[in-house]
């Protein structure tokens, strides 16, 4: 059940026996079915979420009542809306599930004492929130700088299987085109 | 009140079990009941239905699986139960709220042996928020229930009050 996620400390930091063991304690096992929510617009984000198995997707919804995708979380990854859990605001997201999935949830408070508990755990989430930071202005640069074409190119390079799990349409809202247009760059890079 | 979760109880087929599933169905975002007796439960769940037809509530075969999907997890067991269940659930509820619904003789005199039994439960599962519901009569063949909540997570004992005014509250008293 927390095998990916030591597996991902590991990469960071070999946590002690005994700190396994506080991690474990700390995290929520969670199943979720597809289409249902982790996270509600409305909703305050209590909990940060790492996937074991399966995936999600955030997005919002603006006030014509259509949706715009902003992540997608797969095995391994992590997901939450971070503005919601730390300034303990009303969410403008909501987090729905792609695929069945297993997750560890961390709650404020637990979040809070595994940083003062277990020192590798502080550079582990330090360094996602940095990842995490650059990949978003990564994305802003893209969404203003780049063709379709690019933005398409430049996501299935790196993530080669995302046409495989994420339909179509929910792709397209992520790149911020038209389910049109991405049908057509797809066609062109087939051909 | 909604409460947006997904709740399960085990042993739904209990007489304290099928009130707080018929208290319950309309107020939360998903409801399984998990119980041996299959066909019990299958006409339980019928019955809210036949009361509540949008209700989110079905059956499910498997505590260990509905456990893993819920928020919280109601145990309408017998105490002398309790261990088998939870040995079977403990991975998948950490950090959860667990509320046991727990008969007495005597509201005001309960046994030094139940009090025992429920901290025992508790080193069965360290990490799971426990809160004991003591109750002196089951709402179905009494008029009033008398309720005594015992929860160490002052937060956990809120959501189990509220949950006990929403399913037995008519004949509770507190």
């Amino acid at each position: 059940m927390y095998e990916l996620l030591f597996r991902n400390f590991e990469e960071k930091f070999s946590p002690t026996l005994e700190e396994q063991e506080i991690i474990k304690s700390c995290f929520t096992p969670k199943k979720l079915r597809k289409r249902q929510f982790l996270l509600q617009e409305g909703d305050v984000c209590h909990q940060l979420a790492f996937i074991e198995k399966g995936a999600l997707y955030s997005y919002s919804t603006d006030v014509k009542g259509v949706s715009h995708v902003l992540q997608f979380a797969f095995e391994g990854w992590w997901i939450a809306d971070l503005y919601s859990f730390f300034t303990k605001s009303p969410s403008k997201l909501n987090i729905e599930v792609l695929e069945e999935s297993e997750l560890l949830l961390l709650d404020r408070e637990r979040h809070e004492f595994l940083l003062k508990k277990v020192p590798g755990f502080e550079t582990y989430i330090r360094i996602l929130y940095q990842n995490a930071y650059v990949a978003l202005l990564a994305r802003v640069e893209g969404t203003l700088g780049l063709s379709a074409e690019e933005k398409y190119a430049r996501l299935l390079d790196q993530y080669s299987f995302i046409s495989n799990r994420v339909p179509q349409n929910l792709i397209a809202s992520y790149l911020g085109i038209t389910p049109e247009t991405l049908s057509r760059v797809r066609k062109q890079k087939l051909s | 009140m909604t409460f947006r979760q997904t709740i399960v109880i085990i042993r739904a087929a209990s007489e304290a079990g099928r009130q707080m599933a018929k208290g319950l169905a309309g107020h939360v975002q998903s409801l399984l009941l998990v119980d041996e007796d299959a066909i019990a439960t299958d006409l339980l769940v019928a019955e809210i239905k036949a009361m509540l037809p949008n209700a989110p509530v079905e059956q499910v075969d498997c505590a260990m699986n509905a456990s893993w999907e819920a928020d919280l997890i109601i145990l309408a067991t017998q105490p002398g139960l309790e261990e088998g269940i939870i040995s079977k659930v403990q991975p998948v509820i950490n950090q959860k709220i667990m509320i046991r619904l727990v008969p007495v003789q005597d509201i005001k005199a309960i046994p030094a042996s139940l009090v025992r039994h429920t901290k025992h439960i508790q080193d069965l599962a360290p990490h799971t928020k426990l809160v004991t519901v003591y109750y002196s009569a089951c709402p179905v063949r009494s008029e009033t229930t008398e309720v005594l909540i015992a929860s160490p997570n002052e937060m956990a004992g809120r959501i189990a009050l509220q949950l006990i005014k929403k399913s037995w509250m008519k004949q509770a008293i507190i």
